[in-house]
């Protein structure tokens, strides 16, 4: 059976890469003994994929994995199971069985929610300018034009139709997505939040924070540091108006509809 | 949140982070305001290295399971850190608590291999502790010395307060009881060193003087206070069934050396190769249990989610029940996608079936280690393996169908004639003509043999003690020549020829079988910029050898000379059980080419038997 699990990292676990989280993941899970079922052949793997691999120095509350069990208890079980042999850093918060033919969160994806938060003893260009209206301009433009590296290559990219919220407040920000988001890891830590945004992600065009922060300090005539901020997973999501391969912005004729990765596919 | 010691930005600047953070799977948690001594292990390379130390995983377990005690961790910085860490004046701390190694009651060095040697100042300098013993106050941790290098400490002498000869398990709660008691006390540093100089085992290396003659080679050796014996006396672990051994080992985050557990079979080895230290130093051969084995297997599997099991020994082979633990794994958790590896197995049917339960034939590779190439010489060396056995082995892989071979033999042995370099090769061609005898249709493409030498380092308490060793343009000439040896051979395209790097190693028996006086060239060297000799992109040969120099001394006189019979080693005083007079018989079997059987065939006498343990009092 499938099923998908959301889980929280931040601490010294933003340190911890992508493939030591996978890894991390493999032994907890042998240890707390939870049923995963192996690929074939002579050297079997645990069947688990990732909806978007988080870079390091990046916390979050909304990290995804999918899974295939051979069997599995109510959900509320398997997270107390999961969460027995996690470490304070990083907690299971959800587990969601899906139908049987749901694809891989990782194709599904299609938007992510940040904050980004002010690191005590560094000030950021966020700091320094008035952010209320540099947001506002942000989303009063037509297009934003800013440079995309790639390992392979450079080019200059219209990010305008992926940034589809801006907010300086949970609260608002709330009000524009429609989600809950319910205690963040952040919560009672020394970073204090300044912006959030919600951004096109998943495989076919996937917009990273840093990349609207360039923007925004080439707006305001300013540089980006990204190590003066912590950026801050928040939400991922599947677009229920999507198919594989297509992305659909706010601003197409379809536009996303945009449903939190826990419920998207889940078993009825 | 955790606290840690380095701030987001040097963490986020610095490779692989993961090596700082601490918080590992099993990490031991304790106020450190509760406990009377502050432990701090330390292995002095890099993280994925230190974590996959076995010893220093059984030593963190004992000493936090005493309430008394936290015992934390640290490694070396790798470079970049190292480089921010001067820059910003930071402190280097241990990975638990995060905090300045300075703050310790004591620092645990562990010294596996000579090549780290700088690594131990770096640690002591980013700690903030004086380099030289003599110069440490009440402000200082004890910094004690431990591992196979422990056996001649001469070398790196001046910067411990203390070496341990022997094994962990043994002395080390006796040596916390005293030190909670000084502490109490209020004495000087000085008395706690007097104390600890009279726990068996224990060596204060700053209560012994050294004279030398006008040849350099060492006068005399003798304590200089009443409380340091003439004589240390190796530490043996007497029951190895009922001691310390983790059952919930530490787990990285980041992939380690060693992504799996490891289960210590037995301690020791009754082969008796000439050239092997571990095989003397660590006599009698004491295999564990089978009982205590499974029970260990199964709760640190459980303990750790780890998919795969080790089985370490020096000699596996050699454990009388390793059937019987083996396929017990298997039974047991090959369902449960637990591989189980076995280095340092003999080839033979038993193996090779284990190996095609366990591995995919199709990955793995058969590794022999034959030492040397010609009979003659595995007869000089007492490695007993003969070329029938090697081939048979390597026969009957091949039609279980396996077709990759690793084989591993040394250059420079003592009295190495080019006939037993080119045995090398023509070994090497034999395996692969036992390959193509096998019909076409058997065969799975092109048989693919990696051969690799390294350089002999005569090493102390071995029968080769007193033997050169090749200086590295001797050692260079042989790799040449074995080259061309290997090009000559019917099957050359089938085998690849791999050697270790002669600078290095000519380093590595400078220290093996040095003395007092190299402690300044160390010094020098580190003042020079060296550190991690280990890795070859970081050795710098030049700095050694100007340092060497500025001390009036050279290579040669460590490595290249024959020394007399009778010579006074700086290491003598340690007494490990096997005696010199042992050794030196050996020494000269080994020049008469003749044998001596394992422990088990037929005791030899080597003076082990004084431990009252292990084979020496086995039942034959």
């Amino acid at each position: 059976m499938k099923a998908r699990i959301k889980f929280s990292k931040c601490g010294s676990m933003r340190f911890i890469g992508h493939l030591d989280v996978m890894r991390y993941f493999q032994k907890a899970f042998r240890r707390a003994e939870i049923p995963v079922s192996y690929s074939q052949g002579f050297s079997p793997h645990q069947l688990m994929s990732f909806a978007s691999p988080l870079g390091i120095g990046l916390s979050s509350d909304a990290e995804y994995m999918d899974l295939t069990l051979d069997e599995a208890e109510s959900a509320d079980r398997m997270v107390a199971r999961m969460n027995e042999q996690m470490n304070e850093e990083i907690t299971v918060r959800e587990f969601t069985l899906l139908k049987e033919d749901a694809k891989p969160s990782m194709a599904m994806l299609s938007a992510c929610d940040y904050m980004i938060a002010a690191k005590p003893g560094r000030q950021s260009f966020l700091e320094r300018i008035d952010l209320a209206a540099l947001a506002a301009e942000l989303t009063a433009r037509e297009q934003i034009e800013i440079t995309k590296k790639t390992k392979r290559s450079e080019k200059v990219v219209d990010i305008r139709p992926n940034i589809y919220h801006v907010a300086l407040t949970e609260e608002n920000f709330a009000a524009q997505t429609g989600a809950v988001y319910g205690t963040s890891c952040l919560e009672g830590s020394e970073y204090h939040p300044l912006l959030y945004m919600q951004l096109t992600a998943g495989s076919v065009v996937n917009i990273k924070p840093e990349l609207v922060l360039e923007a925004m300090a080439q707006i305001a005539g300013e540089t980006f540091d990204f190590l003066d901020v912590q950026i801050h997973r928040m939400e991922m999501y599947g677009d229920a108006n999507g198919k594989k391969g297509e992305v659909h912005t706010l601003s197409d004729e379809v536009p996303c509809k945009l449903v939190p990765l826990s419920q998207y596919e889940q078993m009825e | 949140m955790r606290k840690l010691a380095l701030s987001d930005e040097i963490l986020l600047s610095v490779e692989k982070p993961a090596r700082y953070i601490g918080g590992e799977i099993n990490m031991v948690k304790k106020d450190p305001k509760k406990v009377d001594i502050r432990f701090c292990m330390c292995f002095p390379d890099v993280y994925e290295i230190g974590m996959s130390h076995l010893g220093i995983q059984i030593l963190y377990d004992m000493f936090n399971r005493r309430d008394d005690i936290y015992c934390e961790r640290v490694y070396s910085p790798w470079v970049d850190l190292d480089k921010i860490m001067r820059e910003q004046h930071i402190p280097l701390f241990a990975l638990e608590t995060q905090d300045p190694i300075k703050d310790f009651d004591f620092l645990g060095i562990t010294l596996q291999y000579e090549m780290c040697y700088t690594n131990i100042l770096q640690i002591l300098d980013l700690s903030g502790i004086p380099l030289k013993a003599v110069d440490r106050t009440m402000e200082d941790p004890f910094v004690i010395g431990g591992g196979p290098c422990s056996y001649n400490p001469e070398p790196i002498a001046d910067f411990f307060d203390m070496f341990y000869i022997g094994e962990g398990e043994t002395v080390y709660y006796q040596m916390m009881d005293v030190y909670k008691e000084w502490k109490k006390s209020g004495a000087g540093r000085i008395e706690f060193l007097k104390k600890a100089a009279q726990i068996p085992g224990i060596y204060v290396p700053q209560f012994y003087e050294a004279t030398y003659h006008e040849d350099g080679t060492l006068a005399d050796f003798y304590p200089i206070c009443e409380e340091a014996p003439k004589r240390v006396i190796k530490q043996v672990e007497k029951d190895m069934s009922d001691t310390f051994y983790p059952e919930e080992p530490l787990v990285p985050y980041t992939k380690a050396t060693q992504e799996r557990v490891v289960l210590e079979i037995q301690r020791g080895c009754i082969r008796g190769c000439r050239f092997c230290q571990a095989g003397m130093l660590y006599r009698p051969i004491r295999p564990r249990d089978l009982d205590f084995l499974k029970k260990r297997a199964q709760k640190m599997l459980a303990s750790t989610g780890y998919d795969e099991i080790s089985l370490s020994s020096l000699s596996s082979s050699d454990y009388k029940e390793l059937p019987e633990l083996v396929y017990w794994l298997i039974d047991e958790y090959k369902d449960k996608g637990v591989n189980i590896s076995l280095p340092s197995l003999r080839i033979d049917a038993f193996a090779l079936d284990v190996m095609s339960k366990v591995q995919d034939i199709r990955k793995s590779s058969l590794t022999f280690a034959p030492e040397a190439g010609s009979q003659r010489m595995r007869d000089v060396i007492n490695k007993g393996l003969t070329e029938e056995v090697i081939l048979q082995g390597a026969k009957d892989a091949f039609i279980g169908g396996w077709n990759r071979v690793k084989l591993y033999f040394m250059l420079g042995l003592p009295g190495e004639t080019e006939d037993d370099i080119e045995g090398i090769a023509i070994l090497s061609d034999k395996i692969a003509r036992e390959y193509y005898a096998m019909p076409k249709e058997v065969r799975k493409g092109k048989v693919n043999i990696v051969t690799s030498t390294s350089i002999f380092v005569p090493k102390p308490f071995t029968p080769f003690q007193w033997a050169p060793m090749n200086t590295k343009e001797e050692a260079r000439r042989k790799r040449f020549f074995l080259l061309d040896k290997v090009k000559e051979q019917l099957n050359a395209r089938s085998i690849k020829y791999n050697c270790h790097d002669a600078d290095v190693s000519e380093l590595e028996g400078v220290f093996a079988r040095g003395d007092r006086r190299l402690n300044d060239v160390i010094l020098q060297a580190y003042q020079n910029g060296c550190i991690y000799d280990a890795w070859s992109e970081y050795f710098h040969y030049d700095r050694w050898e100007q340092a060497m120099t500025d001390h009036g001394l050279t290579m040669a006189f460590y490595n290249g000379r024959q020394r007399a019979e009778d010579e006074l080693f700086p290491w003598d005083f340690i007494d490990i059980g096997v005696t010199k007079k042992f050794m030196l018989d050996e020494y000269k079997r080994s020049q008469a080419e003749t044998v001596t059987p394992n422990c088990r065939a037929k005791c030899a006498g080597c003076g082990a038997a004084k431990f009252g343990c292990g084979v020496c009092v086995e039942a034959r």
